[in-house]
C-alpha cells in the first residue's frame, strides 16, 4: 500500500545519506514522507508489484518523482516480470513516454548483464512511442554503437515520421562499424517503396562484408527488374 | 526433440557462424550474465519450432514481424555443466506452447560452458540454428487467432492483433 511505502520512506529518510535520496521538484512543503528512493520502490515491488507501480505512478502524477527517474527504476524490472505484470510494466513505461530514459536504462542493463531481450523490449517501447522517440533514435544511430542493430527496423517503420526523415537517419547506418547493424539495414529497407530504398541499397552493395554486398546487389537487380516491368 | 532458445536479433544466426565471434560475447548477448532463468521450449524440429518461436515473439510486444532464429540445445549439451532444467509453465498465452516451456537455471560458468559447446557444434556443421522468417511468424500468429479462448488468452490475442495490424 502507498501508506506503507510512505512510512518506509520516512524511516529511510532518517537513515539514508542525503546524496542517495531523490527529491524531485521538492517544495518548501515537501516532507521526508513525500520523497521516494529507488530502494523504497524496489522493496515494495518485490512483495506487491502492482501496488508498487500504482504508487510510483501516483508519485509521478504529483511531481514527487520525475517520469525520467521512474522509468529508470521500472525498466530494469521488465525482463524478470511475466505475463500480466510484464504487460502492466510495459503500459506504464509507455504512459510516461520517456524515450531517452528507456534507452539509457536498456543500454545500461545490457552493458551490465547482457541478454538481447532487454534491447528488444526497449525497441518495442520506442516503436510504440512513435515520432517522439525520433531524437533518441537519431542520437543512437549517430553513436555508431553495435546496439543499433535492434533499433534499425524501428526507425524504418516509425509512426508519424516522414519517409525522408526516416531515410535521413538510416543513411548513417552504412557507416556503422558493426556488420550486424549494416545487415539489419538490408532487412529494414523492405519497409520502404522500391524507389526509396535504392540509394541505400547502392551504398550497401559496396559494403566490405561480402554477404551484405551480395545481398544488396541481388536486391537491387530484382528491384530494377521490377521497376522496368512496372 | 531439442530445447530451443529464441534469439530475437535479425542477424543472431550470423553471429554463430562468424569466425570472429567468441563464446563470452555470444553468451552475454543470448543468455546474459545475471543468472536469470532462461526460457526455452522443448519442441520437435519443424512446425512446432516455428510455433514456439512465434509464441515467444508475442512476449516481446513487437509491432512488426522480423526474421528471428532459435538455438537448438540438446540435453547432452548440458552434461557435466551446472545448469538445471526446470519445467515451468510459459507465459506466451498460447497454452500448447506454454506447456512445453522450461527454464535453464545456472550461473555464468555453466552458460559459458554451454555456449562454448554450442559454438563448437555449429562450427563442426551441426544443425543447431533454425531461422524463422517473417512469413512463417505471420502465419503462426494468424493461426493463434483462430484458436479458441481456452487455449489462447486475451493478452496473447492483443499481441497477435498488434502484430497483424502493423503488417497489413
Amino acid at each position: 500500500m502507498a501508506s506503507g511505502l510512505l512510512q518506509h520512506a520516512d524511516s529511510l529518510a532518517r537513515e539514508a545519506p542525503y546524496g542517495e535520496r531523490y527529491w524531485a521538484r521538492a517544495t518548501s512543503g515537501t516532507s521526508a514522507a513525500e520523497g521516494m528512493t529507488e530502494g523504497d520502490f524496489a522493496a515494495e515491488f518485490r512483495t506487491e508489484p502492482f501496488e508498487a507501480i500504482r504508487t510510483l505512478r501516483a508519485f509521478v502524477e504529483f511531481g514527487l518523482v520525475t517520469a525520467v527517474d521512474a522509468t529508470k527504476w521500472l525498466f530494469p524490472l521488465i525482463l524478470k516480470a511475466r505475463g500480466n505484470l510484464r504487460e502492466h510494466i510495459y503500459e506504464t513505461l509507455l504512459h510516461w513516454e520517456e524515450p531517452d530514459a528507456i534507452l539509457i536504462a536498456a543500454l545500461a542493463e545490457y552493458y551490465k548483464h547482457g541478454n538481447e531481450e532487454r534491447l528488444a523490449l526497449a525497441a518495442s517501447l520506442l516503436a510504440d512511442i512513435g515520432a517522439p522517440a525520433l531524437p533518441t533514435l537519431r542520437i543512437l544511430v549517430r553513436s555508431g554503437s553495435p546496439e543499433c542493430e535492434m533499433f534499425v527496423s524501428v526507425i524504418a517503420r516509425l509512426r508519424g515520421v516522414s519517409v525522408q526523415s526516416r531515410l535521413a537517419i538510416l543513411a548513417q547506418v552504412p557507416a556503422n562499424p558493426s556488420a550486424d547493424v549494416r545487415y539489419s539495414l538490408l532487412e529494414a529497407l523492405r519497409a520502404f517503396g522500391p524507389h526509396e530504398g535504392i540509394p541505400l541499397l547502392q551504398t550497401l552493395s559496396h559494403d566490405e562484408d561480402p554477404d551484405i554486398a551480395d545481398e544488396a546487389r541481388a536486391r537491387l537487380e530484382s528491384l530494377e527488374a521490377e521497376l522496368q516491368q512496372g | 526433440m531439442a530445447m530451443i532458445r529464441v534469439m530475437v536479433g535479425e542477424s543472431d544466426h550470423r553471429k554463430w557462424t562468424r569466425e570472429s565471434s567468441t563464446a563470452p560475447e555470444l553468451m552475454k548477448h543470448i543468455f546474459g550474465t545475471d543468472a536469470l532463468p532462461i526460457s526455452v521450449y522443448r519442441v520437435n524440429a519443424g512446425i512446432e519450432e516455428a510455433k514456439a518461436v512465434a509464441a515467444h515473439y508475442l512476449t516481446l510486444a513487437r509491432q512488426s514481424f522480423k526474421s528471428v532464429s532459435a538455438l537448438r540445445i540438446e540435453l547432452q549439451d548440458l552434461t557435466g555443466l551446472e545448469i538445471a532444467v526446470r519445467e515451468t509453465p510459459g507465459d506466451t498465452g498460447i497454452a500448447e506452447i506454454d506447456a512445453k516451456h522450461c527454464e535453464l537455471m545456472g550461473g555464468q560458468e555453466g552458460f559459458a560452458g554451454l555456449t562454448q559447446r554450442l559454438l563448437v557444434a555449429i562450427r563442426r556443421g551441426e544443425d543447431r540454428v533454425r531461422i524463422v522468417g517473417e512469413i512463417q511468424l505471420k502465419h503462426q500468429v494468424q493461426e493463434f487467432l483462430t484458436l479458441s479462448d481456452d487455449v489462447v488468452n486475451d493478452r496473447a490475442r492483443r499481441y497477435c492483433r498488434k502484430l497483424l495490424g502493423c503488417s497489413g
